[in-house]
């Protein structure tokens, strides 16, 4: 994981801070359910280092991360979406594991939220295939010990108060005073009373340190100050160690900064990023 | 607060009017609690997220709120029934 404090910016960061072997062949066009990861979580002896010699020197190697307590995989894919006459997600393969974090980047309209939605099973489509640990969970959302997920949306009714939702979610508000002090003297406050950016950062945090195997935070930093984003980069960072967390947002540096492996939807598809031309040459970034 | 907005009006047209109308109340109010789910559904939707991420379904809420709502009509009307004993 590239530090966040450094400015990160297009031109400098030649190199995704990825794990992923730089032999793998990418997502094929279509993967059947049972076929291994095209992405395998150990890297072979015999390969080539991940990352060459130009890289500045502020970057750290890249390299498998400790080894997590548990383990535990989500991979979707044999997705369909589509509306009307227009596909939306025809070939998509996403593996998320424990210890990683997973980015998700895309242009608008391609599919990003609905794909979340899917995973989660609050969209039905006509074929998908959602495992954990390869084992189908075709409706996730009934299962919040394994499965949680950040909507876009600002979704805490708005009457709940601070003080009642961190035991809602088995959390210590404390925890979160130490993290953001600011938030003390609205601990009997009503979600409703909190600012917008507030009101996001109580989401997100909340979500990120549910007790639960993954993650899927959607638009995370939106709404976020600065400061609070690269807290919130370094509560993941924690969180990481014991669940997966897929993440997507526009604010594409705070994720490229603390993603593990980078998809990039496009035309329906999902691809591996590897390095930052990548994401220009999958039309997300201009071209320079 | 709605709901029981309309329990209460039901139950005082009932010890007004007496039994010959009670079919009309209850379908009234069944008509009020579909009203109320197809709204809620509407602008509330949001929401339902902070409950399935808690691992309460929507087929659970909807259940007990709508089952403990009607529950509680009839009991007022059983109660009108039973105090005011309308004709």
């Amino acid at each position: 994981m590239i530090s966040p404090t450094p400015p990160i910016s297009p031109t400098p960061l030649t190199t995704l801070p990825t794990i992923l072997p730089t032999t793998a062949p990418g997502i094929p066009p279509t993967i059947p359910p049972d076929a291994p990861p095209a992405t395998p979580p150990t890297v072979p002896p015999a390969a080539p280092p991940t990352i060459p010699p130009t890289v500045p020197p502020e970057v750290p190697p890249a390299g498998p991360p400790p080894p997590p307590v548990a383990s535990h995989k989500l991979e979707a894919d044999g997705i369909q979406l589509q509306f009307g006459e227009r596909k939306i997600l025809q070939d998509i393969y996403l593996l998320c594991e424990t210890g990683r974090i997973t980015g998700l980047l895309g242009r608008n309209g391609q599919g990003k939220t609905c794909l979340m939605n899917i995973i989660y099973g609050s969209l039905p489509v006509e074929t998908k295939s959602i495992r954990i640990d390869h084992q189908s969970y075709p409706k996730a959302f009934k299962r919040p010990d394994l499965l949680v997920y950040l909507p876009q949306f600002h979704f805490i009714p708005g009457s709940l108060t601070l003080k009642r939702l961190f035991p809602d979610f088995g959390l210590d508000f404390g925890d979160f005073e130490k993290r953001f002090p600011e938030f003390s003297r609205l601990y009997r406050s009503r979600i409703r009373q909190l600012s917008g950016g507030q009101r996001r950062l109580t989401e997100v945090y909340l979500i990120a340190r549910s007790p639960s195997r993954f993650a899927m935070l959607d638009e995370p930093f939106s709404h976020l100050m600065p400061l609070h984003v690269d807290t919130m980069i370094e509560i993941l960072a924690e969180e990481k160690k014991h669940k997966g967390i897929l993440i997507t947002d526009h604010l594409y540096r705070p994720i490229v900064s603390c993603a593990d492996r980078l998809y990039v939807l496009s035309n329906g598809k999902t691809r591996l990023a590897k390095k930052m031309d990548d994401l220009a040459e999958l039309g997300y970034l201009p071209v320079d | 607060m709605l709901n029981l907005l309309v329990t209460l009006a039901c139950a005082f047209l009932f010890g007004e009017y007496g039994n010959r109308i009670f079919a009309v109340l209850f379908w009234f109010k069944i008509a009020t609690l579909a009203l109320v789910w197809y709204f809620t559904e509407q602008y509330k939707k949001e929401e339902f997220y902070y409950y399935l991420n808690l691992g309460v379904s929507k087929t659970f809420l909807w259940t007990t709120t709508l089952g403990f709502d009607l529950s509680l009509f009839l009991f007022g009307l059983i109660q009108v029934h039973k105090f005011f004993k309308p004709i």
